[in-house]
């Protein structure tokens, strides 16, 4: 086979392995911004804490949680505070994963196989 | 001694190719590894727990499971085939026969009844307990590469949507009750059912089962409520595990659908995995009991 070929296909098998270990990163991720508040569960994101954020001088909100159920928070800076920090952590340790995958010049390194 | 409130469930029945014992133990070692609640009833028989007793010692199996409900069912034909990676398939009688009893053998107000052949890699179990909804199923199902399982979304092509009774929850009262005492209705009339909602074949699923009762329950319409802790992340049994790691597994995941030949490499870590290739992660018993160590 062409040399110029086999470094394609072997540069396209490493792309391949790459796309399945970002999935992978954003589905952790994705499980980490799930929480639970008042017995309901909520998905969370940069839109609610824009949302939340926006009602801190009021005593209640009502939001929508992963089942599309309205919610009524009688603590709106409290609920605020647990999305931040829930937020905070989960993008942090995503974001240094992403940068230790940066690294990972080859499958093997990539999917963590000494 | 007071009632222990909230805990899991899980019913294990091995059969002649597959090991539901090892299957039980590791499920349950995750639960205690990873979740605050992590009280475990496990529905069994004389003869799996037996060889459980001789898989490891007997302390151990005290520590895993707090509760031990002993049901000699006899269970009915049920074949079904099992695949093994690509390259294997098997049969094998379904024993899956029971989970309509949970409400009734259940000790706890809120429970989760789950198949061994989940396995907990993060505390997001934890979430579901004080639930302001009575009964929840996952109906959102994708592979290891988040693909939506397209096929088992509904229970066929033009048909009501399916729920994956992999993990249930259900707090004891009138409403759960009424779904319990429905799921019994249908498995009593399976034949009818299956033909009514067009269920191709003849094997008995829990999934099917589960489904039509909620459609049912629902009042004969779709609805959008699920688990509510994400999509159900399901192994395919065309896939592998190589390696088992601290709440992280790397597999080899199939690409069955367009090159079935080629496997790729591919972690999944701090998300909980269906392992529906059961043999496979069967093969690591002992990587799983010695991470996971059957320690709470």
């Amino acid at each position: 086979m062409d040399e110029r070929l086999i470094k394609a296909l072997e540069f396209s098998n490493y792309q391949k392995t790459l796309q399945l270990k970002l999935q992978s990163l954003r589905l952790t991720r994705d499980h980490d911004l799930t929480l639970s508040y008042n017995n309901h569960i909520f998905k969370n994101n940069q839109e609610l804490i824009a949302l939340v954020s926006a009602f801190t001088k009021d005593k209640t909100l009502i939001v929508y949680d992963v089942n599309d159920n309205p919610v009524r928070i009688d603590d709106v800076k409290d609920f605020l505070k647990i999305l931040k920090a829930n937020y905070k952590k989960a993008n942090e340790k995503y974001y240094d994963e992403f940068v230790n995958l940066k690294k990972a010049r080859n499958i093997k390194k990539l999917a963590g196989v000494s | 001694m007071s009632k222990v409130k909230r805990g899991f469930m899980m019913y294990a029945y091995s059969n002649e190719q597959l090991d539901y014992a090892k299957l039980a133990c590791m499920c349950a070692a995750s639960i205690k590894y990873n979740l605050k609640e992590n009280n475990i009833t496990l529905v069994t028989d004389t003869s799996t727990l037996g060889w459980m007793k001789n898989i490891i010692d007997e302390s151990t199996v005290d520590k895993l499971f707090d509760n031990m409900i002993i049901s000699d069912q006899k269970h009915p034909k049920n074949t079904r085939t099992f695949n093994d990676s690509p390259y294997t398939q098997f049969e094998a009688n379904f024993n899956n026969h029971g989970r309509e009893q949970a409400y009734d053998l259940s000790l706890y107000d809120e429970t989760i009844l789950i198949d061994v052949d989940y396995f907990v890699m993060s505390n997001k179990l934890d979430l579901l307990w004080n639930n302001s909804k009575n009964i929840l199923i996952n109906k959102k199902s994708t592979d290891l590469r988040c693909e939506p399982l397209k096929s088992d979304e509904r229970l066929n092509v033009a048909g009501i949507p399916m729920y994956w009774a992999t993990v249930v929850y259900f707090r004891k009262c009138e409403e759960s009750k009424i779904f319990f005492n429905l799921v019994k209705y249908i498995k009593e009339n399976y034949d009818y059912f299956g033909n009514l909602y067009g269920i191709k074949g003849s094997l008995y699923r829990n999934d099917f089962v589960f489904s039509i009762a909620k459609h049912i329950i629902n009042g004969f319409v779709e609805t959008n409520d699920s688990l509510g802790i994400d999509t159900l992340v399901s192994m395919m049994p065309e896939d592998e595990v190589v390696e088992i790691r601290n709440n992280e597994i790397l597999f080899l995941s199939n690409e069955r659908k367009t090159t079935p030949w080629v496997n790729r490499l591919l972690t999944i870590k701090n998300v909980d995995v269906h392992m529906m290739n059961k043999r496979a992660i069967i093969r690591h018993f002992e990587d799983v009991m010695d991470i996971y160590g059957g320690e709470g």
